[in-house]
Parts: C-alpha cells; structure tokens; sequence
C-alpha cells in the first residue's frame, strides 16, 4: 500500500477558498469539520484531513485498481495525534503519517515494503534511484491504464507513488 | 435542457480553475478536468459548488464521484434537472 500527497500551502491558500459556505461539507463528515473548525490552526488541520484522504485513496486505487474516482468524503479520516492518523474507505482502514512545515502540509500511506521518500526534481530522482540500485539504465515513469504510476526499469518494476505541488514533488517507494 | 445549451453553461464555470489553457480552447465532452485540464483536485470541490448555484441543483456525493471529465459532468446536471 503507497500513496502520498503534498499540498504547497501558500500556492492553496491563493487557490482555494476552503471556508466558503458547503466547502468544508462536501469533502467532510462532520466529526471531520469539528476537528478543523476546533484545531488551533483550522487551515493547516483541513489540509492535514484533506492529504490524508488523498494519500489513502491513491493507495485503494492502486490496490483495488478501480477507475478514477472523487469523492474525498468516501474517505474517513481519524487522526491520533499531530502525525499519526487512520483512514477508513469502504471498510478497510490505513495508517497515515503526517510532516508539516510552514510552507507545506505532506501526508503518506504507511507501508512497510515502502517507507523511503525524496524530495526533489523527477531527475534528481531517477539518477538517485540508478546509483543507488546500480541500475544499468536510467528507469522512468510509466502510467498503467487507470493512471497509476510506477517505475519502469528493463529489470524489475517499482511501485512509486509521486505526489506535486506548487514548488513541492515527493516521491514515496 | 440539451447537453450542448449545459456544456456552454459549465465552461464559464471551469474557466477560473484551469491550469493548461491549450486544452480548454479545446474543450470535448471527452476533456478530463485533471488530467487534461490540470485542474486542481481542492478546485474540483469549488466547480461542484459552483454547478450548484448555477443550475439550482443539489449534487450529493455519488454524483460528485462521477464529476471527472465533462461529459460525465454534463451527465449529471442533466439527470438532476429532469428530477426537478
């Protein structure tokens, strides 16, 4: 299970109008609107709720390969603490890590096989990835038919998840 | 109302969203609003809302899960009209 998702939060907060009337609802339960609208800082706490929905569903789409699909409030978040939180789709529940800073919210799907990320360019990545593996050939990003990413190589395939914001790109594998 | 007449309705309404104005000049029923549009997921919220106001429709969240590309979106509004 991976999935990721930054969100470069002055780029959102130029972007998007997260406390227009019926915004908050159509993304949140209302356990989820309590938790942002009594956090300290509601917008970071909305940004918190919304990574972590999105990390879990890119990590149920690329378990379950279905087609793309948005509806964030099929996802229901529960964090634990200023890090850690579950997501619950349709039944099935992930663990989630969560690191902010002052210029970014970033949220993953915890995984065992997986538990490495960069930050940084595709390129910086991939050479990263090449001198790291001694991989013969540069490996590059393919997209299977439901636009799920992983890394191509002539060898072996990984699974990547990448997430893009504004001035942020994560790769977590 | 025709899917043609509800097409040129939305576009007004997606236009301040759209990030790849190449692909919006030429908008199909087929354009998908991420991947060819490069809208914004968070934005993808704000356009529901806004077909909302404009058609005076209410769209719950399984209609919501279909709103990707603009036929389904098309689709959508027009079911909810004939309801009305």
């Amino acid at each position: 299970m991976i999935g990721n998702d930054i969100v470069d939060l002055r780029l959102a907060a130029k972007a998007s109008n997260i406390f227009r009337r019926g915004y908050l609802q159509k993304i949140c339960s209302s356990k989820e609107v309590k938790y942002i609208e009594t956090a300290d800082e509601s917008y970071l706490a909305f940004w918190r709720i919304w990574t972590m929905k999105e990390s879990a569903y890119k990590a149920f789409q690329r378990l379950h390969k279905f087609e793309p699909i948005f509806n964030p409030f099929a996802f229901d978040c529960d964090p634990q603490d200023s890090k850690h939180g579950n997501v619950l789709f349709q039944g099935e529940s992930v663990s989630t890590l969560s690191i902010f800073n002052e210029f970014y919210m970033y949220s993953e799907v915890f995984s065992p096989d997986c538990q490495q990320r960069f930050f940084g360019s595709t390129s910086a990545f991939l050479m990263y990835l090449k001198n790291r593996l001694s991989l013969k050939e540069m490996p590059h990003f393919e997209k299977s038919k439901l636009g799920v990413p992983y890394l191509y190589t002539t060898q072996r395939n990984f699974n990547v998840s990448k997430t893009h914001h504004g001035h942020f790109q994560v790769f977590q594998y | 109302m025709t899917a043609e007449v509800i097409q040129e309705r939305l576009k007004p309404i997606v236009k301040p969203y759209v990030n790849n104005q190449e692909n919006f000049n030429n908008l199909s029923l087929k354009s998908n609003f991420i991947q060819d549009l490069e809208i914004n997921s968070a934005n993808l919220v704000d356009i529901v809302l806004d077909v909302e106001d404009e058609f005076d429709i209410r769209i719950e969240n399984n209609d919501m899960e279909k709103m990707t590309n603009v036929e389904a979106t098309v689709e959508v509004i027009q079911n909810l009209l004939a309801k009305k």
